[in-house]
């Protein structure tokens, strides 16, 4: 079985259309600013390895997400993602400062459930003979939203702990951080676990997360708070 | 441009050599999928670091172009169904993106409406199926190729191109009537 000719190769393809795919497949669509984007990368993986497992930095609106999904727990809601507004959540304890967080709940289906790495291969279609059928969605929750779920729990428990009990939160964060690996909320265990530190004295181990962790996720929701908790300088 | 030593030895790319040389691929290709702006950059430096998550590109089935793409692509799935949102070329952009020596502005405004029209198709298809058009249709790429990168066999990728072909004229034509019916031809106001 050979190749189909390609639309802008055949010559029943509207004059217009092939003139446009044409031009689309020589031209980028964009300038892309490769020396830029390559340091932004380089950064990103030559960033000091942190004491406990996770991701490697990521994009800020992708860690921007996680961070509304731990907005979400922290309101309470694992679930109901249906309504946007946003809550003022203050810190129960005297040793943190309050810190405003902007939640916002989003649509479910605007929530990244699994890391990209993770998602399933797709599923084989068998060759139809031309009949366009609508992809069925199972609403069955998968494996990898099981696990989201899970970890958003966890983290829900991680954050409940963080307030009375920072040891605890600690030995939990480190925990999360093992049995989720590979999660999506590995930014807001650390930024608690950098807290909990700070909170119990270990302001070396705090501040020396805290920079771990600004430099793998410069633009990372919870920077500001960690430089407060921290003390580490704004740049 | 190559890195340095074994990293960039034909059978094996490191991460930075990957980027160094086919970055501005998976951005066009990004771009031909939808996207724009920060979401280009954010989905460019998703894929790598998920490319060097896998430690590189060893040479095998796929090429690296084709291998980066099925990341690329998993990455933009990911990110549409977060944004939900239509991110297609607007009208303006698409006539910038029409070099002005080429022709004359009734024809210029014609063929900017038509890349515009194209965009909006392809924003119309899902993800997987507009990234095998793409693939194909606008990166050259062979089904063989994509096969061999998506892990799928040949047969799944004529199928999958057949029924994207197929979305993708339905939404070209149905956006050609409704240009058609709302906008009046340019020729005539241009000219006296």
């Amino acid at each position: 079985m050979t190749d189909p000719m390609r639309l802008l190769d055949d010559p029943e393809t509207p004059d217009a259309l092939r003139k446009a795919l044409g031009h689309l497949a020589s031209t980028p669509p964009e300038p892309y600013d490769v020396a830029a984007g390559l340091s932004r990368f380089q950064r990103a993986i030559h960033a000091p390895p942190s004491t406990c497992p996770g991701p490697p930095a990521s994009s800020s609106s992708l860690a921007r997400v996680v961070g509304l999904g731990a907005g979400v727990v922290v309101a309470g809601v694992v679930v109901a993602f249906t309504a946007t507004r946003p809550v003022q959540v203050g810190q129960p304890t005297v040793a943190q400062p309050a810190i405003s967080i902007p939640v916002v709940l989003p649509d479910r289906s605007a929530v990244p459930l699994v890391d990209v790495t993770d998602l399933p291969e797709l599923p084989p279609e068998r060759p139809s003979a031309g009949v366009a059928r609508p992809a069925a969605r199972s609403s069955e929750p998968s494996a990898a939203e099981e696990l989201y779920r899970e970890e958003m729990l966890h983290l829900a428990n991680l954050r409940r702990v963080a307030g009375a009990n920072p040891a605890e939160a600690l030995r939990l964060a480190q925990e999360g951080h093992e049995r989720f690996a590979r999660g999506m909320l590995y930014q807001e265990r650390e930024a608690i676990a950098i807290g909990a530190l700070s909170r119990l004295g270990r302001k070396g181990e705090a501040k020396a997360r805290g920079e771990q962790f600004l430099t793998r996720f410069p633009r990372s929701p919870y920077a500001d708070q960690i430089r407060v908790q921290a003390g580490i300088a704004s740049h | 441009m190559q890195a340095d030593g074994a990293a960039s030895s034909p059978d094996y790319l490191d991460a930075e050599a990957l980027f160094r040389q086919h970055a501005r691929f998976v951005a066009g290709f990004v771009g031909r999928l939808g996207f724009r702006g920060q979401d280009v950059d954010d989905i460019v430096q998703e894929t790598f670091l998920i490319a060097h998550q896998r430690g590189g590109y060893r040479a095998g089935v796929a090429r690296p172009t084709t291998w980066l793409a099925e990341i690329a692509m998993r990455v933009s799935m990911a990110q549409w169904r977060k944004r939900r949102r239509t991110s297609v070329l607007a009208d303006t952009e698409a006539w910038d993106a029409v070099p002005s020596e080429q022709a004359g502005p009734q024809d210029r405004m014609d063929q900017a409406q038509t890349i515009a029209l194209v965009h909006k198709a392809l924003d119309s298809m899902a993800m997987d199926r507009r990234a095998v058009f793409v693939l194909f249709e606008l990166e050259g790429e062979t089904c063989d190729a994509i096969a061999s990168a998506f892990g799928i066999p040949v047969g799944t990728v004529y199928s999958r191109l057949h029924t994207a072909r197929k979305e993708f004229m339905k939404a070209y034509q149905r956006l050609t009537a409704a240009r058609a019916r709302s906008v009046p031809p340019l020729r005539g106001r241009l000219e006296p």
